[in-house]
């Protein structure tokens, strides 16, 4: 997968999970998302884990400053 | 060395700076970190020449350890046993040194035992390099870090802006600042981390250091006795308020310190008490602490019981949402919290007050996630309730914070006790003998005169308007510079800012560029905090 394509695909599980209409970039944060909190963070992460068929591991995701980031790890999946 | 002491302001700082400046120009990137490195630990060993053996001792194992788990040619049983034998002599070390007492004291308690044990010295900043190193040695089992030399890692760990009270900082944000230091540093650094500095300092200095006078005696008279409801108040939102200043001040003047070298350090403290809720509470006090904590040990607690419940999201039925609810949120944030508190100080105390955070934001994920149930227009209703969720908010800062400045469980649940009324409530005496016929009315359901020293109360309640004005009314010092970018991963809150950048005069006039006012309003500033420094001054969280 294309970075682009992971932010695109990215872009849905975000809406889902937090039932907003919600635009992603790579340099999104989440003081730019309400609701993007520790716990919300970890639904999300399991979220993703199950949308795209892939697993992390607790250090990997323990620092992602960004989605730019996020999605980097996920492309390194591919 | 303190930040706020003439021979740091005076003589240090001033020295290091402009011998710095001078080394920039051999343009040797090798001699420019040697020399932050000799700097820092001579700052560190300032106090005590004999720390220096041990900070060297963990510096050197940490970087072995983490460069040996970076390797790619190392086995997976090796790399775990590595990577735990570090984490334990990490944590060893901290452990002798800070909780070594504690932990007897709980000791004796449950069993019943009389154990001495010598008082250790704390060494400075144990807390601090001890988080910021396993977090290393994790990253570099991951094998997210890139390599760095020995030198790089040393000024990495003792930088000395960062190194007594934080923030704590992340190799990845560290590292390549000091792997392509800036040589030629502009006047703008300059100018942006003395104003910075400054602002720190006169937090510290006139605005934490003058609550604390009325903060102080009313603990001192817990210690005897009980406090009126009056003061357990002032007390209660008088040392929030301290410790605020004195942390928000001491954060300000790391960041000022580190940028005169052209280093960013990380966002620390964002005006915490403007939180509308406890979660927001936690993303904007300490936040490198709270970084470090979710990332290493509530993410990874939280993430297998989430993929077990997101699981069966569609078989779930009550008892198992109600595990659920249990393992994936009410477990690890009170273990994260009651860890927090633990950091915090060797003392009953203080996992109170952890723990106390912790059940309060337990309540808030809770309603949080019962919300859509009642609540169809979210934007309406985060409209109309900030308010009460400010208070609310407020207050339980407020009542936690009695544990944490306390001596001991005992004053602190005496004090805790005054706060909501169990000994009584009372209202000023001025108020009280201005209520003439009604008086009776007041007494019957409990309500009385304070009789304690008019004055203490008079000047404790305005000191506490004052700086509570400052605190949630005011742009912060980040706020100020963020044209500048002032600290690294700093934003300003989606909701925020529209406010901010509404029609707020005042928002406008206070925002920093390096124009003559600044540099004028800079100088008085620091002036100020410099006069100020004789007064006697107790540094919070110097203790860490």
């Amino acid at each position: 997968m294309t970075h682009d394509e992971v932010i695109r695909k990215l872009n849905t599980t975000f809406c889902e999970v937090f039932d907003d209409d919600i635009e992603l970039s790579d340099e999104t944060t989440a003081a730019d998302i309400e609701g993007w909190d520790s716990l919300t963070n970890v639904r999300l992460l399991v979220q993703i884990e199950l949308d795209f068929d892939i697993s992390f591991s607790s250090y990997e995701i323990a620092d992602i400053s960004n989605v730019g980031e996020l999605a980097n790890i996920i492309v390194s999946r591919f | 060395m303190l930040f706020n002491s003439y021979e740091f302001i005076l003589l240090f700082l001033p020295i290091t700076v402009i011998v710095y400046y001078r080394i920039s120009s051999f343009d040797s990137r090798q001699l420019s970190l040697g020399f932050l490195a000799f700097a820092s630990l001579f700052f560190y060993g300032w106090w005590n020449p004999s720390y220096l053996i041990l900070i060297s001792v963990s510096l050197v194992t940490n970087y072995f350890i983490g460069t040996t788990l970076q390797s790619e040619n190392i086995q997976k049983r090796v790399k775990t046993l590595l990577l735990i034998v570090g984490i334990v002599f990490n944590l060893g070390l901290l452990s002798y040194y800070k909780y070594g007492g504690f932990i007897v004291e709980i000791v004796n308690d449950i069993y019943d035992r009389d154990i001495n044990w010598a008082n250790v010295i704390l060494p400075l900043a144990i807390s601090f390099f001890t988080f910021q190193q396993i977090a290393f040695l994790i990253d570099s089992a991951a094998r997210r870090v890139k390599h760095s030399d020995f030198l790089e890692y040393v000024v990495f760990v003792t930088f000395f802006p960062q190194l007594i009270a934080g923030p704590i900082v992340h190799h990845k944000e560290m590292i390549p600042q000091f792997s392509s230091i800036k040589l030629n540093i502009t006047s703008n650094h300059l100018k942006i981390g003395m104003m910075l500095f400054a602002i720190g300092l006169f937090k510290k200095v006139i605005l934490a250091d003058s609550i604390s006078e009325y903060v102080a005696p009313i603990y001192d008279t817990a210690v005897d006795g009980q406090v009126t409801f009056l003061q357990a108040w002032i007390a209660g939102i008088g040392f929030t308020l301290q410790i605020y200043f004195d942390f928000s001040g001491y954060s300000d003047m790391a960041l000022g310190a580190a940028r005169m070298f052209g280093i960013i350090l990380p966002i620390n403290f964002n005006s915490p008490l403007k939180a509308s809720s406890i979660i927001d509470f936690w993303s904007r006090w300490h936040i490198t602490l709270v970084r470090f904590l979710t990332a290493y040990i509530y993410t990874p607690l939280s993430l297998r019981a989430t993929r077990k419940a997101v699981m069966r999201k569609g078989k779930a039925n009550s008892r198992t949402k109600t595990i659920d609810f249990i393992t994936t949120l009410t477990i690890p944030t009170l273990i994260t919290m009651f860890l927090s508190g633990f950091w915090h100080g060797a003392g009953y105390q203080f996992l109170v007050w952890g723990t106390l955070h912790g059940v309060y934001l337990v309540i808030n994920h809770s309603w949080r996630m019962m919300l859509p149930a009642f609540v169809s227009d979210k934007k309406r209703y985060e409209r109309f309730f900030r308010p009460f969720g400010l208070v609310i908010t407020l207050l339980a800062v407020f009542f936690a914070m009695i544990y944490f400045r306390a001596d001991n469980l005992e004053i602190a649940n005496s004090m805790a006790a005054s706060m909501i009324g169990l000994n009584g409530i009372s209202l000023p005496e001025a108020i009280f003998n201005h209520l003439g016929e009604a008086k009776g009315i007041f007494l019957k359901i409990g309500i009385g005169p304070d009789t304690t020293t008019g004055s203490q109360i008079t000047y404790g309640s305005i000191y506490c308007v004052v700086l509570l004005f400052i605190a949630l009314v005011l742009p912060n010092s980040l706020d100020m510079m963020r044209n500048y970018t002032p600290a690294l991963n700093y934003s300003i809150k989606k909701h925020e800012r529209d406010d901010l950048y509404s029609n707020n005069k005042l928002v406008h006039f206070l925002i920093w560029k390096p124009n003559r006012f600044w540099a004028i309003t800079c100088g008085i500033t620091l002036a100020v905090g410099l006069m100020s420094l004789q007064r006697l001054s107790v540094f919070l969280y110097w203790q860490f």
